[in-house]
């Protein structure tokens, strides 16, 4: 079982807490959403959590290993995946090898062997490119299999970059806002495929303004307000908490939609 | 499932390409002046397959690599004459020793966020020139330095046809290597921080180790150059580790094309070629080439052969 473990963490810029005082955990196989008002601090979370914003103080850990200092890449060598809400695909790649990256820490990347194309090399060019199509397909890409990434649409990048973090086989996967700009229909998909990496024992951690996709596919919700933590529960409790109500007043009757 | 990767080992067409022209281009060229400047263009060419893949592949410019193409001809040429090596081993130890340097340059600024990189080979640049020009028990000063002749189990090879058939053998050896560097893991990552060092980084890729890797890789292939260059042309100057030749070289790479291996080389050639004819303007070369780049910054800014290949699919498609 792995889990990811945030103790007591703050964050300030300059006099701003963006973040103080947080601890939850997410474990495998569970969807833990995290909501709130603009500005409340969940990108930042995640930015805590993937090492691009740096914790002022509590610690932060994947499994048994302390993270908390720890920089990006070292944290996504140790199994952490994140997408990004504004879009950071490489797009000077095909949507192909942009998810082939998503498979560098499970490569050879040695300098000499890469130089002299050795057989190992191109065996691995040749997995990772199979793995790369499968994962395409699995987020609904089958019809962008041969195209430049600047010729896709938002919502086809958007999944892009699921599928190059799931190339990388994470424990733990970060999802800023994945339906952001979608249509109904892309939001259903997108239900599904995260429902799907959940299952596979993935710990999915979801930043999403769509009140429906969140009540829908999580077990566990936060609410953040002001950076602090405002509630935690099961959808229906966070439904029902009159004081999530009240700070998100603004969405209260999309609450009640969505139930 | 069709594949543009290669289920075996295939050579690329472009490569096959190459080596045909370089086959057949002895027989078009009329003497031994000819025969010099193809050496040096394949020689320019190899540095700038080196640099491509620094800066059209990584996206970090490099101002100095003049440098390090001079201290590798300086080094081989040192080692063989004063420590006696064979020369095929002064070359290649040059090589790693110009490697090393480039690494203790690179790996402190590399950690460094945006792109001190070009101020930091600048100024390293300008103090090997400075050294080459001064030190002159070591460099023979701005004379220059003659150079012994390169000789393999005792044979002494110092005729300008043998050596175009190194060079060229050295320049396809340079094109290969850097086709398979590019289509590997370490290629893709490359040109991924190149693109979003943000996404990069959460893909596991160290930027900062990879970017001196690649560094290191491009002073070799340069030292390398320098190396062969020193052999063929048995004599080196201060005057090939300026900073009007580092341009020199960032402008080849630009004019064929960022991110393309046969741009570097189309690049190269276009340029020799040009710095040949306009050899009798010698005031107003460097105005002329400071003209070409600005006009193919704004014309074509993917360089030559990425325009090229454009235009072409676009005909297909239509």
């Amino acid at each position: 079982m792995n889990t990811l473990t945030l103790s007591d963490v703050s964050c300030h810029f300059g006099g701003v807490a963006a973040v103080s005082g947080l601890s939850f955990s997410v474990a495998s196989g569970e969807v833990l959403s995290l909501i709130g008002p603009n500005g409340a601090g969940k990108t930042t979370v995640l930015n805590l959590i993937s090492g691009f914003n740096q914790a002022s103080s509590g610690t932060i850990r994947m499994g048994n290993a302390d993270i908390t200092s720890l920089p990006v890449h070292a944290r996504a060598a140790l199994g952490l995946q994140r997408t990004f809400q504004n879009l950071q695909i490489f797009f000077n790649m095909s949507a192909l090898e942009n998810v082939m990256v998503g498979f560098h820490q499970h490569q050879d990347t040695g300098v000499l062997s890469s130089l002299f194309g050795l057989q190992k090399i191109r065996a691995q060019n040749r997995v990772a490119e199979e793995r790369a199509h499968a994962l395409m397909e699995q987020v609904g890409l089958r019809s962008w299999l041969a195209s430049d990434t600047a010729s896709m649409p938002y919502g086809a990048l958007k999944r892009l970059e699921i599928a190059r973090a799931l190339a990388a086989a994470p424990k733990f996967l970060l999802l800023d806002e994945p339906a952001a700009g979608l249509n109904p229909s892309e939001t259903a998909a997108i239900d599904e495929l995260i429902r799907s990496i959940a299952a596979s024992g993935v710990a999915v951690m979801l930043v999403e303004h769509d009140m429906k996709l969140v009540m829908n596919i999580s077990q566990r919700i936060l609410v953040l307000n002001y950076g602090k933590q405002l509630a935690t529960g099961t959808p229906a409790e966070i439904r029902a908490n009159p004081r999530v109500i009240e700070a998100y007043l603004g969405v209260a009757s999309a609450l009640r939609e969505a139930a | 499932m069709s594949s543009p990767v290669a289920r075996k080992r295939r050579v690329d067409p472009g490569l096959l390409l190459l080596a045909a022209i370089l086959l057949a281009l002895p027989l078009i060229l009329p003497n031994r002046f000819y025969y010099d400047l193809s050496v040096k263009l394949m020689i320019n060419a190899i540095v700038c397959i080196g640099l491509n893949l620094l800066i059209g592949y990584a996206g970090q410019i490099s101002l100095g690599h003049a440098a390090f193409f001079a201290l590798g001809g300086y080094a081989s040429a040192l080692l063989a004459e004063r420590l006696g090596f064979p020369s095929l081993l002064a070359l290649v130890c040059s090589a790693a020793l110009v490697g090393l340097l480039a690494y203790l340059v690179a790996r402190p600024i590399l950690r460094l966020k945006g792109n001190y990189l070009a101020m930091a080979t600048l100024g390293f640049g300008i103090i090997v020139s400075i050294l080459v020009n001064q030190e002159l028990w070591l460099s023979g000063g701005p004379d220059g330095k003659p150079v012994q002749a390169f000789s393999l189990f005792s044979f002494s090879i110092s005729k300008v046809e043998h050596w175009y058939f190194i060079v060229a053998l050295a320049l396809l050896a340079a094109v290969w290597l850097a086709l398979n560097l590019i289509n590997s893991a370490f290629g893709r990552a490359l040109r991924a921080l190149h693109s979003s060092e943000t996404a990069a980084a959460a893909m596991a890729i160290d930027i900062a180790a990879t970017k001196a890797r690649v560094f290191v890789v491009s002073a070799i292939f340069a030292a390398v150059a320098g190396s062969l260059f020193a052999y063929a042309e048995r004599f080196i100057t201060p005057g090939e580790a300026g900073f009007i030749r580092s341009i020199e070289l960032v402008t080849m790479v630009v004019l064929g094309g960022m991110a393309s291996i046969y741009g570097a080389v189309v690049g190269a050639g276009v340029l020799t070629l040009l710095g040949q004819a306009l050899a009798n303007f010698s005031e107003y070369k460097h105005v002329i080439l400071g003209a070409i780049l600005v006009t193919v910054m704004v014309f074509m800014p993917l360089g030559l052969v990425p325009t090229l290949r454009h235009m072409f699919k676009g005909a297909v498609a239509k």
